[in-house]
């Protein structure tokens, strides 16, 4: 049972970075055979997302993270760790977060490491900075989470990807809410949603570029394959079933909840997974028409562009869960203070 | 309504079809029965039966027929 609770973490700012290159859904951006772009756009909720095929994950991390610590004011040498969570690293080695923490100027004595992990990134992130604060000296942390531009994209994004980098501050503190958090995987799905080839089990070669029929789609073996019906019973499932697990584990009660994010799955799926937990519409915000789904950046891209000029002021309860590529999930519930800052979006060009 | 009565009821809604074709009703065999309609199916079916079908079982509802031998470990005979 993967239950944790941390009783000393404030999240002190969320901070988000997009390319400035909008992607509109249409006959030239969705190619397919078996469905037409309208028809994309409706099952999907994708209208537009933000796209680069320069800019890397790190790239819309860093202005988004140099906005909110000058947002928060505070000073970079308190920041003594920062987790890079993403599927979509600068390079195989060495590790983002090592490069990151030289950009943004960090002390020498910064706990730095990447997390590779897709959908449910932001949420297991978020756990691995919670534990960090709460078991010795660190005291101020940022969490950096996003996918951008892909490996070996040959032609063009899948339409229903975005790129965005997202950072999230979190500090310790003597009093405030208890953060919890519940977490699952189940690996025998891990070709549900697959990049195969490029890795060290197969590794590159000429047949790696080849295209072949995935699912009514054309892609290579250096793409993202995802097997739609797997991915929706894994999601319906799941999701619902995690979110109740984890208010059962903390006595906790939906109703006191002001907002539910989850990850941008796609809009089918998520609003299946709101209609089996009967949330009302109010409660469950979509970043996913403008930004499509945008890996481990879903979940604090939503509360910037969503929700900043809704909720910044005042306390907030939330639910945030993250779910997909592994198979893997996590879900979290915690308040966010009325001095939490939500930085404006960053658009990164 | 019998439960036979509530589970047809949920495939003419889900893909549109009528009563005559749902013996024969499987995933593809009709344009709207693809991914994104077994979701929606397993969201009708759960909400007309009162039930919660796990992942695997989901994926095991592949025809009208399959779809009753399913439902059936959850305690709904049709």
């Amino acid at each position: 049972m993967a239950f944790l609770h941390f009783n000393h973490i404030r999240i002190a700012g969320f901070g988000a970075g997009v390319p400035k290159n909008v992607v509109e859904n249409d006959e030239g951006a969705v190619s397919s055979d078996v469905y037409s772009a309208s028809d994309f756009v409706k099952t999907t909720g994708v209208r537009r997302r933000r796209v680069d095929f320069e800019l890397t994950t790190s790239d819309l991390c860093l202005p988004a993270a140099e906005r909110l610590i000058a947002d928060l004011g505070w000073d970079k040498k308190e920041i003594d760790a920062l987790i890079f969570v993403s599927q979509t690293a600068d390079y195989f080695l060495p590790a983002t977060a090592c490069i990151l923490q030289d950009k943004l100027g960090l002390g020498r004595e910064c706990y730095a490491a990447d997390v590779s992990l897709g959908c449910s990134g932001w949420v297991y992130g978020l756990s691995y900075v919670a534990s960090l604060i709460e078991s010795g000296t660190i005291r101020k942390a940022i969490l950096l989470a996003g996918d951008a531009k892909r490996h070996y994209q040959v032609r063009h994004f899948d339409p229903l990807f975005g790129c965005a980098g997202t950072v999230t501050a979190v500090e310790f503190a003597q009093e405030t809410e208890r953060l919890c958090f519940h977490f699952g995987t189940d690996g025998s799905g891990f070709d549900a949603i697959i990049i195969p080839d490029g890795g060290a089990r197969n590794q590159v070669s000429v047949d790696s570029f080849r295209e072949e029929e995935f699912e009514g789609k054309m892609v290579s073996r250096l793409q993202t394959r995802m097997k739609g019906m797997d991915v929706f019973a894994f999601g319906i499932s799941t999701v619902p079933k995690s979110i109740k697990k984890l208010t059962t584990q903390y006595n906790l009660t939906l109703e006191d909840y002001d907002y539910f994010i989850f990850h941008q799955a796609n809009m089918k799926m998520n609003e299946v997974i709101r209609n089996k937990l009967k949330l009302p519409e109010e409660k469950v915000p979509y970043s996913m028409p403008d930004f499509g789904n945008t890996s481990s950046a879903s979940i604090p891209l939503t509360i910037v562009t969503e929700l900043r000029e809704v909720i910044s002021g005042q306390k907030t309860n939330i639910i945030t869960c993250g779910f997909g590529v592994g198979l893997s999930w996590g879900t979290a519930a915690m308040t966010l203070d009325a001095d939490c800052v939500i930085s404006e979006l960053t658009e990164v060009q | 309504m019998t439960n036979e009565e509530k589970y047809n009821q949920v495939f003419i809604t889900c893909f549109k079809v009528d009563a005559a074709e749902l013996s024969s009703l499987a995933y593809g065999s009709v344009p709207a029965w693809n991914s994104v309609g077994q979701m929606v199916l397993v969201e009708e079916l759960e909400k007309a039966f009162d039930i919660e079908v796990e992942m695997e079982d989901i994926l095991d509802i592949r025809s009208y027929a399959q779809g009753k031998v399913v439902l059936k470990k959850y305690g709904v005979k049709i």
